[in-house]
């Protein structure tokens, strides 16, 4: 799977974000390396969407260093060529949210054509093609013609996903996708995240599923207050954690 | 550009007593309107069919026509009917009416919104229904109406202009008379814009320090 | 009640209703433009863009419509600017509502879920892109009814135009009015033309705002 010889997809350095006088990242330091599936947890407000978010800049840091497959993601750029910059780089990465933000006035099929055809990365019939083909990998291939208001939360969010995927991403961003769901769909969306797992897709996900995590993930971080408390395998940081801060979540959390 | 601003400072005594005069009618119909926006709006929620119908009726054809078609009915209609009053009645007549009829929708809806929950709340705590009313009913519906309450009283202001149409002494027909003696249109419209502009800033704040205190803390 | 007088002049407010729907119509579309304008400019990221279309807002919301008519065609006048009535009362009047329908574009802008620009940003869409296709598209939808609330409003303030000799319906009842002193007859027949239009009108932004809305 990972080779940590080899550059990280993603490297992040010393990372501080502020909003106001409010710290809520306050030094972070992480690796993500190509197919790794990594598993973000800790309490609420604790910073994880937050560093997530960076990530593809939805938030500005305030200081420090963020790298995303050898370029500086938050370098100091003019407003033009900053703009240039990030969507070059947004286009390498996807992101699925908490709720969705699916394109109402679009059917399934256009959520996830638009994109692609747009930018000029695929003519409209292979945008097509390839979306119905996404669509029935997240099994939803009959579903295609359907607005987002007709289709229940758990089909809402894999249709996210396969809009996502269609950009055809060197990495996904997955912030607490499941938290809006009723129970009985989480687990068709946790499926589909399994099933990209397991096809080497690089993954950083927030989630509070701790079971997810154990099944799923290659490395788990725990964060608390801003910063990196431990990480590791999951076996190491979910059954035997080193802090004492990391071993109280996990209680409160059984 | 035949341009000469002087001559506007040499008519200040006349645009002030237009001033004067536009808040004295503004806030006389503001009182009025709402006085009789609370009226209208308490006989439209009543099952007294007499007495919504015509209020009905008379708040459809307010709503449906300009202000300033209403102004010309009032102040030839009431001459008409034998009332012989003078334009500036006939203004504030108009002006409250036509306000009053938007008022009663807002404060009509204020009282609708209003849930009976809260009511029932009060009254089980042991609360008698005039306290009951005092002191949770009515705030609530104060806070929920006050902004849009203001929004009319703005609009009122800036609407007041159009009494000049029937001779009412006010800033427009003041800036018209200096304009009479002057021929100097552009500044002293200008003026005059600047004046009501100012008069609405002076309202706006007015209005914000009510609400402060009508509003229930966010 | 004079019904016969009513019988005879009843067509001079017909032909004046024309004039009215005229004036009102054309200054909706010059209020439409002004207002989508203005409204992406107050939303710009640049000071020098977004201050001049707050300052249009404040300015033409804060003075009666009727000074501005009468600056634009009397002061317009003096400086050379030579505007037939009707011109000055469709610039005028579309001016004044554009202000108000900046608001309203604006107001639906903002209404749409912060999400969905996180969501096309996140495509590596542009902003500009954005915009057009996810933003505004959802905006639209927002928007029909507060247009409509301000172009009824407008129908009604297209009145003032009576004021520069503009021949419209309130001009025409006002001057039936002084004619033949039956102020009644003539606010009847007046406030039936209106207020037909009106219905009119309203049915038309109903059946707009029914074709837009999303389907769910
Ligand atoms: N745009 C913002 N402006 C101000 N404060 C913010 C903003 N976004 C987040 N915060 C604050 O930053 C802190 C971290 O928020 P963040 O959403 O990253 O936490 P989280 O770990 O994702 O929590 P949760 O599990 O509840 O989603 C919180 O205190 C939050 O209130
Ligand atoms: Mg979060």
């Amino acid at each position: 799977m990972s080779d940590p010889r080899r550059e990280p997809l993603v490297r992040i350095r010393n990372l501080k974000k502020n909003f106001g006088t409010l710290e809520v990242l306050k030094g972070i330091d992480m690796d993500v390396h190509e197919g790794q599936i990594m598993a973000l947890i800790g309490p609420s407000g604790s910073g994880k969407s937050t560093l997530l978010r960076t990530i593809n800049q939805l938030e500005e840091v305030t200081s420090g260093e963020i790298w995303f497959d050898g370029t500086l993601v938050n370098a100091p750029l003019s407003h033009r060529a900053r703009e240039k910059h990030l969507n070059a780089l947004r286009r390498n990465i996807g992101m699925v949210f908490q709720h969705f933000n699916l394109f109402p006035h679009m059917t399934a099929l256009e959520n996830v054509t638009m994109a692609p055809v747009l930018l000029g990365l695929q003519t409209k019939d292979e945008a097509r093609e390839k979306a119905l083909r996404l669509l029935d990998k997240v099994g939803l291939g009959d579903r295609a013609n359907y607005y987002p208001a007709r289709l229940s939360g758990g089909q809402k969010q894999r249709v996210a996903i396969a809009r996502a995927l269609a950009m055809e991403p060197k990495m996904m961003l997955f912030d607490e996708v499941t938290s809006a769901l009723d129970p009985e769909l989480v687990g068709e969306v946790n499926r589909t995240m399994k099933q990209l797992a397991q096809e080497n897709m690089t993954m950083l996900i927030v989630t509070h599923e701790l079971k997810f995590a154990a099944d799923t993930a290659s490395h788990v971080v725990f964060m608390a207050d801003g910063l990196i408390v431990e990480e590791g395998p999951p076996q190491q940081v979910l059954r035997d954690p080193v802090q004492a801060r990391t071993r109280a979540f996990l209680q409160q959390d059984d | 550009m035949n341009l000469d601003f002087s001559v506007v400072p040499r008519m200040t005594d006349l645009l002030l007593w237009g001033v004067a005069w536009t808040i004295v009618l503004s806030v006389l119909s503001m009182v009025l309107s709402l006085i009789l926006g609370a009226v209208f709006a308490v006989v439209r929620v009543s099952s007294i069919r007499l007495l919504r119908w015509p209020v009905q009726g008379l708040s459809w054809v307010f709503m449906g026509t300009p202000l300033l078609l209403q102004l010309y009915v009032v102040y030839f209609g009431l001459a008409e009917l034998g009332l012989n009053l003078n334009a500036f009645s006939a203004g504030v007549i108009a002006l409250s009416l036509h306000f009053a009829v938007y008022n009663a929708d807002i404060i009509r809806a204020g009282i609708q919104a209003i849930d009976s929950g809260q009511y029932q709340a009060a009254r089980s705590l042991g609360v008698s229904h005039v306290q009951a009313m005092r002191k949770v009913v009515v705030p609530q519906a104060m806070a929920n109406v006050a902004p849009a309450l203001g929004n009319m009283m703005i609009a009122l202001l800036k609407e007041s202009a159009l009494v000049s149409a029937i001779g009412v002494m006010e800033l427009t027909l003041s800036a018209q008379r200096a304009i009479s003696q002057t021929f100097r249109p552009f500044e002293f419209y200008l003026a005059a814009a600047a004046l009501y502009y100012l008069l609405n800033l002076v309202l706006q704040q007015a209005l914000r320090l009510i609400e402060r205190r009508t509003t229930l803390t966010r | 009640m004079d019904f016969d007088l009513m019988q005879r002049v009843w067509w001079f407010f017909a032909e004046a209703s024309v004039a009215t729907i005229y004036i009102s119509a054309l200054a909706i579309v010059l209020g439409l433009c002004l207002g989508f304008t203005a409204a992406l400019a107050s939303l710009s990221r640049l000071a020098v863009v977004r201050w001049p279309a707050r300052a249009y807002v404040s300015v033409f919301r804060g003075t009666p419509a009727l000074i501005q008519l009468f600056l634009l065609f009397f002061g317009g006048l003096q400086l050379g600017l030579e505007l037939t009535p009707i011109q000055a009362g469709i610039i005028a009047l579309g001016i004044n509502i554009g202000a108000y329908m900046t608001e309203s574009i604006r107001g639906a802008i903002v209404a749409v879920e912060r999400g969905q620009m996180e969501a096309g940003r996140c495509l590596g869409l542009s902003h500009a892109q954005t915009m057009r296709r996810i933003i505004l598209p959802q905006a639209a939808r927002l928007m029909v009814r507060p247009l409509g609330v301000n172009s009824v409003a407008l129908i009604k303030g297209s009145a003032i135009v009576s004021t520069i000799s503009v021949t419209e319906l309130t001009y025409t009842a006002h001057r039936f009015i002084s004619s033949t002193y039956k102020p009644f007859e003539m606010f009847i027949l007046a406030a039936i033309f209106y207020l037909v239009i009106i219905t009119l009108f309203m049915r038309l932004i109903g059946w707009i705002d029914a074709r837009v809305a999303l389907e769910d």
